[in-house]
């Protein structure tokens, strides 16, 4: 049931970010199933016990693989699609408990933050750019 | 052999496409890839690029010419992936069917830059957005409407009060942190809710420009160090911003973040 909702509430959360991102309603389920598949994954991974660097980076492939498999059916951008399977990645709360620490001068918090916010950027960043690799050698061997 | 008035266009072209890829939510190397095409698309091999979040620069040298040159400076981002995707298509079109210079910006200009959605209704996204995510910081229902609250006021006032009195974009957060803190500084002094810390942490996601600071990311991995160091140092100001607002409104109701 616990996981039921997790689910739902993903969808509705990258909906909402499907609108602030400007996403045209006939394509806001799409966000909300990016939203969907990016929660699956981290929920598997974190049933697996791996660290954030490594649930963030394979959540962000597997979010960037989506996105890349729309947009090219679709004929589209793929940022459009990319965007809303990372929002649900994006350590905002990190990034704002480590400037928190460092304005109340709490040197241990301030630096575990930043250790995790290191580790989910790293993370995402190179899923992003990796994702779409295969895709691009593939593209380039058909033309 | 592209001519000085066909190369004037293609320039002017360039540099407005560049600036709405940007202000629309393009990454660096987007706006620059974009840029890439349509002047390879003209056999234009010499164009020179220099692209900052908020900065565009086009240099183009002409055999036997002076140098022309476009210079863009990038308003603040809002980000319409509709549109993005539209000048995507345009320039893939230019690409593969090669459209006369002197077309080009009547084809850009068809491609509409008003949001896709009234503001009300992108306050109302992202007040579902963050109340969806207060299932997993496990704050309530309680917590959830307060929220809602918080973020159609900290939206609310970063949307429509620069309209009424202009300012820079670090205050603005500051100032909608500090009044949405304020409402759930409140609710805490009054007993509605116990936790407004977490709330505060929520409605900052909101606030807080998250694409940016995986962009910035990306382009430090990409090698871009100064675009990816001016976007890492926006998102680290406005964030701090934030956290100035919220720790005004809890020192105001005399409590501590």
């Amino acid at each position: 049931m616990h996981i039921l909702m997790e689910f739902i509430f993903s969808f509705t959360c990258t909906v909402g970010f499907g609108i602030v991102f400007g996403i045209r309603k006939q394509e806001l389920y799409i966000a909300g199933i990016a939203g969907l598949v990016t929660r699956a994954v981290l929920i598997l991974c974190e049933s697996m016990e791996l660290n954030r660097l490594a649930y963030t980076l394979i959540a962000a492939l597997i979010g960037t693989f989506f996105a890349e498999i729309v947009g090219r059916r679709r004929k589209e951008s793929i940022a459009k699609y990319m965007y809303p399977t990372l929002v649900m990645l994006i350590p905002g709360d990190i990034l704002y408990n480590f400037i928190v620490a460092m304005v109340t001068v709490d040197q241990a918090a301030a630096s575990a933050n930043m250790l995790l916010l290191g580790e989910a950027l790293f993370g995402i960043a190179v899923g992003c750019m990796i994702g779409p690799v295969p895709f691009r050698v593939i593209s380039r061997k058909i033309h | 052999m592209t001519n000085h008035s066909d190369l004037i266009q293609i320039m002017d072209f360039a540099a407005e496409i560049g600036e709405r890829v940007l202000i629309s939510g393009g990454e660096i190397w987007r706006t620059s890839e974009v840029l890439g095409q349509v002047f390879h698309a003209y056999d234009i091999d010499d164009a020179q690029f220099f692209i900052l979040p908020h900065t565009l620069m086009i240099t183009v040298k002409p055999e036997g010419e002076e140098t022309i040159v476009r210079h863009r400076s990038v308003g603040d981002l809002h980000p319409n992936m509709e549109q993005l995707s539209m000048l995507n298509r345009l320039v893939w079109d230019i690409r593969d069917n090669s459209i006369a210079p002197n077309e080009l910006l009547n084809r850009l200009h068809a491609i509409p830059s008003r949001p896709v959605y009234p503001r009300p209704v992108v306050i109302s996204g992202m007040a579902l957005a963050l109340s969806s995510l207060t299932f997993f910081f496990g704050t309530g229902l309680t917590g959830t409407l307060l929220v809602i609250i918080s973020i159609f006021i900290a939206m609310g006032c970063e949307m429509y009060l620069d309209e009424i009195i202009p300012m820079n974009r670090f205050l603005l957060c500051s100032l909608a942190a500090f009044l949405s803190g304020c409402v759930l500084m409140g609710a805490f002094r009054m007993g509605i809710y116990t936790r407004p810390y977490l709330l505060m942490v929520v409605t900052s996601i909101g606030l807080i420009p998250g694409l940016p600071l995986i962009n910035a990311c990306r382009e430090l991995l990409n090698g871009r160090a100064m675009s990816g160091a001016i976007q890492f140092l926006t998102a680290f100001v406005e964030t701090f911003a934030v956290v100035c607002g919220f720790y005004l409104a809890a020192a105001l109701f005399g409590g501590a973040l």
